[in-house]
């Protein structure tokens, strides 16, 4: 087949410099551009120095907060700018969270724990760095391995196969005891390389990737096929492959979230990685606006603060003269509840899908 | 006009295809050369669209084929044809709506092979040729319709087509918009680029048009100069009577 020509230049106007941007000056829109990424690097720095000082189970909670807020910005990355949904990518935090136990548990006691395990997973032992590389590597190439398969469906049917992947491999972790614990026991012994000063730093790595990634080429193409999957094509947008990169880029990033997973809760288990993990991220992700990584950021403090505070209440404060407590169970009624009234109010999340703006331009305009 | 190689041409060639056993097209033979503006007309039904599907890879013929300039781009996916040079607008709009008026042209100059800082000129340059400049920084969705039509057209152009095929474009317009739009597309086909169009107002296509295409069931049933078209008892029968005061 012969090779065709390129396509001659298009229309030019009076030969005017048309290269120039109309609106902002430069250094006030490139500063705008910076504040969006930050301004959510910032606050979830300074909820992280609020929460250490504090201490005690604020402090937990705040650990936990910051992987759910990687396992967030990880699918934001993918169904964000996609618009496909996906229930599946707790299927790659769950590897994830398995290669850093793999690697990062001592042989010795790994010997013990996991007789059945090959030989070179048995006596493998990686420092935390190490580790977190790897369980990024491995969340990447599950979803790397799976796009071709789960990128051609849009709508429900996607979401329902990416969930078809959660159950595959939650099923293989479980029963595999050749790569884990015999039939959905737990693995133990996680060191606590991870405390929250360095949490926060992977943390703020992942924001920054995600930053990156959403003014990339591929990330304005893939979110034009978002918006109307019958006229990407035309405008030249091969939709498959900017969702593989994206997909693999998300599943990378949720990999590694496994891993600050596993290192934060020390034990490991298939069943952790469920269907109540999976519907927590998405929660986390539609409160805060599933369109921007803002959204990622803001829906994941909300959600781990408001979730603190129950958790604290449950246990009964008392303000001068009364206690204010709540009942054992009501947390997830009330957390459920906020999650409707939230959505009632701003469907599209508590960012409207937006980016976070430069606040002195916004107080320019009011005055 | 400008006089070009015949081989630098979109055509299709004997296109037939039916969907679940209902023929749409039963044996199409357009083609449509670099610098013209050829009307496709023809009854509702008749099959229009569902050429221009084959033309721009949205759907491949059962038989024939579909050739550019010369090559069989048959059963080539859309996304390939649109960087090689073929371009299109849909019926019904298909805008990147929630994308701002800018970020719809430039995505389409991205895709097709422009760099950042070309994109972004060439976007500047056609929202101010469509007049959509001074809305370029809002959503898509907050256009008025006559502008949604024009930067439909302006997106397609963003990808430098040799050939852009119009789906209705017109639909919707008032008269003076029409006016103005038979002028941009004039001027579009006078660099060279090859304008298919389909419109139901035939003073439009009248207007416009260097060659007229006529398809009726799923045929194509005659094709002349507009003087030829207008004069043919045939057309007048193909609608049935329908155009009367057209």
């Amino acid at each position: 087949m012969s090779e065709l020509k390129t396509p001659a230049t298009g229309l030019t106007v009076g030969g005017r410099d048309l290269g120039r941007r109309r609106g902002r000056s430069g250094s006030s829109a490139r500063l705008a551009t910076m504040w969006t990424l930050i301004g959510p690097a910032l606050l979830v720095y300074l909820g992280t120095v609020v929460a250490s000082q504090i201490g005690g189970p604020v402090a937990v909670q705040g650990a936990y907060a910051l992987v759910s807020l990687v396992a967030a910005v990880g699918l934001q990355i993918f169904t964000g700018t996609s618009g496909v949904l996906s229930f599946g990518h707790i299927a790659f935090t769950a590897v994830g969270a398995w290669a850093y136990g793999l690697l990062t548990i001592d042989p010795t006691l790994k010997k013990a724990l996991l007789p059945d395990l090959f030989s070179f997973l048995a006596d493998v032992h990686a420092p935390w760095p190490v580790a977190l590389a790897v369980a990024t590597t491995v969340g990447g190439f599950l979803a790397f391995a799976v796009a071709p398969f789960l990128m051609r469906l849009n709508g429900l049917q996607a979401g329902i196969a990416t969930f078809g992947l959660l159950m595959v491999v939650g099923q293989v972790l479980t029963y595999w005891s050749s790569i884990g614990p015999r039939s959905g026991q737990a693995m133990v012994g996680v060191p606590a390389d991870l405390p929250l000063e360095r949490l926060v730093l992977v943390a703020i790595g992942v924001i920054i990737v995600s930053w990156v990634y959403q003014h990339a080429r591929t990330a304005r193409l893939l979110r034009a096929t978002r918006e109307d999957l019958t006229a990407a094509p035309g405008s030249g947008i091969n939709v498959t492959i900017h969702r593989v990169i994206a997909f693999t880029i998300s599943g990378a990033v949720c990999g590694l979230g496994g891993g600050l997973w596993a290192a934060t809760n020390r034990v490991v288990q298939s069943s952790h990685f469920g269907v109540g993990m999976t519907f927590t991220i998405i929660a986390i992700l539609v409160l805060g606006g599933t369109r921007s990584l803002w959204g990622a950021v803001l829906g994941t403090l909300v959600w781990s603060a408001l979730d603190s505070l129950l958790v604290y209440l449950q246990g009964g404060v008392t303000l001068g003269d009364y206690v204010v407590s709540i009942p054992e169970g009501a947390r997830p009624i009330i957390l459920g509840a906020t999650l409707i009234v939230a959505l009632m109010v701003r469907p599209d999340g508590l960012t409207g899908g937006r980016e976070l703006t430069w606040p002195v331009q916004r107080w320019r305009r009011r005055g | 006009m400008t006089i070009s190689d015949p081989s630098e041409a979109l055509a299709a060639v004997g296109i037939h295809r039916a969907y679940s056993g209902v023929k749409a097209l039963r044996g199409v033979d357009v083609t449509l050369r670099r610098g013209e503006v050829l009307g496709l007309i023809g009854p509702n039904g008749a099959g229009k669209s569902t050429l221009v599907n084959m033309l721009t890879g949205y759907d491949r013929p059962d038989e024939g084929a579909i050739m550019l300039d010369g090559t069989d781009i048959t059963g080539w996916p859309a996304h390939r044809l649109a960087r090689t040079g073929v371009a299109r607008t849909y019926q019904r709009g298909h805008l990147y709506r929630d994308l701002s008026v800018r970020e719809n042209v430039e995505v389409a100059a991205l895709a097709t092979g422009r760099s950042r800082a070309e994109a972004r000129g060439d976007a500047t340059g056609l929202l101010e040729l469509f007049g959509a400049a001074d809305r370029s920084e809002q959503p898509a969705r907050t256009l008025p319709h006559g502008l949604e039509r024009r930067l439909g057209v302006a997106r397609a152009m963003a990808t430098r087509p040799n050939y852009l095929l119009l789906d209705e474009p017109a639909a919707g317009l008032n008269e003076g918009e029409i006016g103005e739009f038979g002028e941009v597309i004039r001027s579009i086909a006078a660099t060279g680029v090859g304008v298919l169009l389909i419109d139901h107002n035939i003073r439009l296509i009248m207007a416009v048009c260097e060659r007229i295409h006529v398809i009726v069931q799923g045929r194509s049933y005659l094709e002349g100069t507009p003087d030829e078209v207008r004069g043919s008892q045939a057309l007048v029968e193909a609608y049935l009577g329908r155009s009367g005061t057209q």
